[in-house]
């Protein structure tokens, strides 16, 4: 029965009900009991302050970095060294701008990424590739095919790719010799590769790979080739050297909404 | 024929003798990876040149071209 009128005998025990209360009153936190707030209890949309929360590192992930803070600097890092390099060995030169491997033919090497990452909009890199004997490559993938030096201790391939041809994702790169004397790219789509152009002749001239509105192209310092159309992958750039090869980062930029 | 047991830069001796100059690397298999090249030394020469190459390696170093 609903109550219309308080007497002075007042409310016995037990038999008021939620629906008695008003939906506008205002009860005071101290009249409830202990409140046992689940992660449910907070609607989606609650906008909750940063002061009241505390991550520890592990829960900030890469997706949830603003990606302006990870995107593409002209410089190169986590260089790692290969094949009996060592501390006399110097792999990134000219002010974090060259990895560079000179040490005779198949020599003393190693490997460098470029800081940051693609993100999934428009990004440029323009560099210079090496004519030497050995190949200068740069590369690009997906970040779960990237094996991250910094991560995991060692292991065959660190800041390097876990697997060349990674079934269901992205790998592409460029590379360029004076040996063999071409340049040429390689586009793994997933499960096929679905492009590959070789050109005769290699240059040390510049080149740019960049993303426009999803189309990754690939300048070849004489004609500009597409690579890739509808992409939307964020990638790790990083460079494979085999001694002597080199190479050289003129610019990078990562800026999703600006063309490129 | 797998020849990851050897340093790659007595390979690139070994294949420079043997008159292949470009570039040939391991590849992670094991197997030599001569490229884009059809005109190549044979697994069985350059396993019959590595030992020559190992000597020189060691004397020299890796091979400056």
């Amino acid at each position: 029965m609903a109550i219309t009128k308080l007497k002075a005998l007042g409310v016995t025990d037990g038999t008021l009900t939620n629906t008695q209360i008003n939906a506008s009153a205002a009860i005071a936190k101290s009249k409830l009991g202990a409140l046992d707030i689940v992660n449910a209890d907070v609607n989606a949309s609650a906008a909750i302050a940063g002061s009241k929360l505390t991550l520890s590192n592990d829960q900030i992930t890469r997706d949830n970095l603003d990606t302006k803070l990870n995107q593409l600097e002209p410089v190169w890092t986590d260089m790692v060294t290969l094949s009996s390099a060592n501390h006399t060995h110097q792999i990134i030169d000219e002010y974090g701008r060259r990895v560079n491997a000179q040490n005779g033919n198949n020599g003393p090497s190693g490997r460098a990424r470029i800081r940051g990452e693609t993100g999934t909009g428009n990004f440029r890199v323009k560099f210079q590739l090496g004519t030497l004997w050995g190949w200068s490559e740069i590369h690009f993938a997906v970040p779960s095919n990237y094996n991250d030096a910094t991560k995991h201790n060692g292991g065959d391939y660190p800041t390097y790719h876990t697997a060349s041809q990674p079934t269901g994702k992205i790998h592409f790169f460029v590379a360029n010799n004076g040996s063999n004397n071409i340049r040429y790219f390689n586009y793994w789509n997933g499960s096929s590769v679905s492009t590959q152009s070789t050109v005769s002749g290699g240059t040390s001239n510049t080149m740019n790979i960049w993303r426009s509105d999803g189309t990754i192209y690939w300048y070849d310092s004489s004609s500009t080739h597409t690579l890739a159309t509808s992409s939307t992958d964020n990638f790790i750039v990083y460079a494979g050297l085999q001694s002597p090869s080199f190479v050289r980062l003129l610019d990078a930029s990562s800026y999703a909404g600006k063309a490129q | 024929m797998s020849f990851k047991q050897y340093n790659p830069a007595v390979i690139a001796i070994a294949a420079n003798t043997l008159g292949f100059k470009k570039s040939v690397s391991i590849n992670e298999d094991g197997s030599l990876n001569w490229w884009f090249e059809k005109d190549h030394p044979t697994d069985k020469q350059m396993l019959d040149e590595i030992p020559n190459a190992q000597k020189e390696y060691n004397e020299k170093g890796p091979l400056n071209l």
